[in-house]
Order: structure tokens, then C-alpha cells, then sequence
């Protein structure tokens, strides 16, 4: 059934190039509700139930892909969202909105997808889809 | 003929990993880094392949050929089954 907003395709071309888990999606909509103000990577883990272990490396492909950023104070590391491009900003905005109002289909595509497989088959396309 | 048929195969491998390594850098999915070192490890054996037959065709480096290729398959492995995932 279509949904109002962003097109799916859309949403899934957004969430395919930028967010890899469930958990990068919760850490960029706990982020989202406070965007002004960093949050430490433990109270992100702790907020989005990640792995301690695990949240580093979530940020840190979250960070490389210009979504949030992540600095270093006093032994923590702190983050908050800070897209780097204005279409990067509307497509995370349109995203956040869309987890806001649709948690359980959002949920459901992000699981749709088989990660590994897909990036792998995605890696011989010469072509990107626009 | 023989000639042709080793460099396409050299080649080829090597498509195949510059493509996977290239979308590891954008995606970093543990597998495409995996998969791109077992065609990095094809590649090579390729090469050897071509230089045993026909550089060096007195010489044999079956043993050497065979252990890049069971390093590559390792990495493979290691990959598709052993490695955590990144999330």
C-alpha cells in the first residue's frame, strides 16, 4: 500500500546508501530529537540497545557517510547530527519523519533487505541507480 | 590462444576486485572486503599461472599457485562464515 510522503523507492535508496541496521536508524532518531545537543556514544548505546562494543563502529559509518559527527571530550565521544549536504539534511529529515510516522513499515524495509547479498550483487553495477 | 585465455582470466579477477574493494569503501560490508581479497588472491594466481606456462614453463610453481589460491579460498571462508558482523 502506498504511504504519503517520500516515495518508498526513495526511502529505500536513501536507507540502502546510508543506514546499514536497525540500530544505525534508532541512533540517528535518538539523535534527531535533540539535534543541537551531542550525545555521549554510551547513553547513545544504552538509548538505541546497542552492543557497547558495537556503537563505534556505528557512529563511525554513520560519520563517514556525512550524516552525524562524532568529537572526541574528556574520554567520551560525543555526536550529534550534522549532515553534511543540504540534500543529505532533507533526505535524513524526510527519513526521521517517516520513522516518526510509519516506526513499523520503516522497520519492515530495513529488514526487507538482505545486506550482504545485495551489497555484494550492488558492487558489480557500474551504473548507480538515480 | 593460451596466452589470451590467461590474461582474461588475470584480468577478470581483477575487475571483480576492484569492484568489490570500491563499493567496501562506500558500503564497508565486511563481505565485499572478504570477497575482494579471495580476487585479489585469484588475480595473483592467475599471474603465476600465465608466468609458469609460458614465461618460465621449465619451471613449476604449482606449489606456489596453489597456495595463493588456498589463502584466497581461506579469506573466502573466513568471510562468508567466520567473520563477526560489523553491526
Amino acid at each position: 500500500m502506498p504511504l504519503p510522503g517520500p516515495s518508498n523507492d526513495d526511502l529505500l535508496r536513501f536507507i540502502d546508501a546510508n543506514v546499514e541496521s536497525i540500530e544505525q536508524l534508532e541512533i540517528l532518531r535518538i539523535l534527531g530529537e535533540t539535534p543541537e545537543t551531542p550525545r555521549s556514544a554510551a547513553d547513545l548505546a544504552r538509548a538505541s540497545q546497542t552492543q557497547p562494543s558495537a556503537i563505534a563502529g556505528h557512529l563511525a559509518a554513520l560519520e563517514q557517510r556525512g550524516l552525524i559527527k562524532a568529537e572526541a571530550a574528556e574520554s567520551e565521544l560525543m555526536c550529534r547530527l550534522a549532515p553534511q549536504t543540504p540534500e543529505l539534511e532533507q533526505r535524513l529529515g524526510e527519513l526521521l519523519r517517516f520513522y516518526r510516522e510509519h516506526p513499523v513499515s520503516l522497520i519492515q524495509m530495513v529488514y526487507a533487505r538482505d545486506d550482504r547479498l545485495k551489497a555484494f550483487a550492488d558492487a558489480f553495477r557500474l551504473r548507480k541507480e538515480t | 590462444m593460451e596466452t589470451i585465455v590467461y590474461v582474461l582470466c588475470a584480468v577478470t579477477a581483477f575487475a571483480c576486485c576492484a569492484l568489490l574493494i570500491r563499493a567496501y569503501g562506500h558500503r564497508h560490508v565486511a563481505l565485499l572486503l572478504w570477497c575482494g581479497l579471495f580476487f585479489l588472491a585469484l588475480t595473483a594466481e592467475n599471474i603465476l599461472l600465465f608466468i609458469d606456462v609460458i614465461v618460465v614453463p621449465r619451471t613449476d610453481l604449482t606449489v606456489l599457485r596453489r597456495g595463493i589460491a588456498l589463502i584466497g579460498t581461506l579469506l573466502l571462508l573466513y568471510g562468508l562464515i567466520g567473520s563477526p558482523k560489523a553491526q
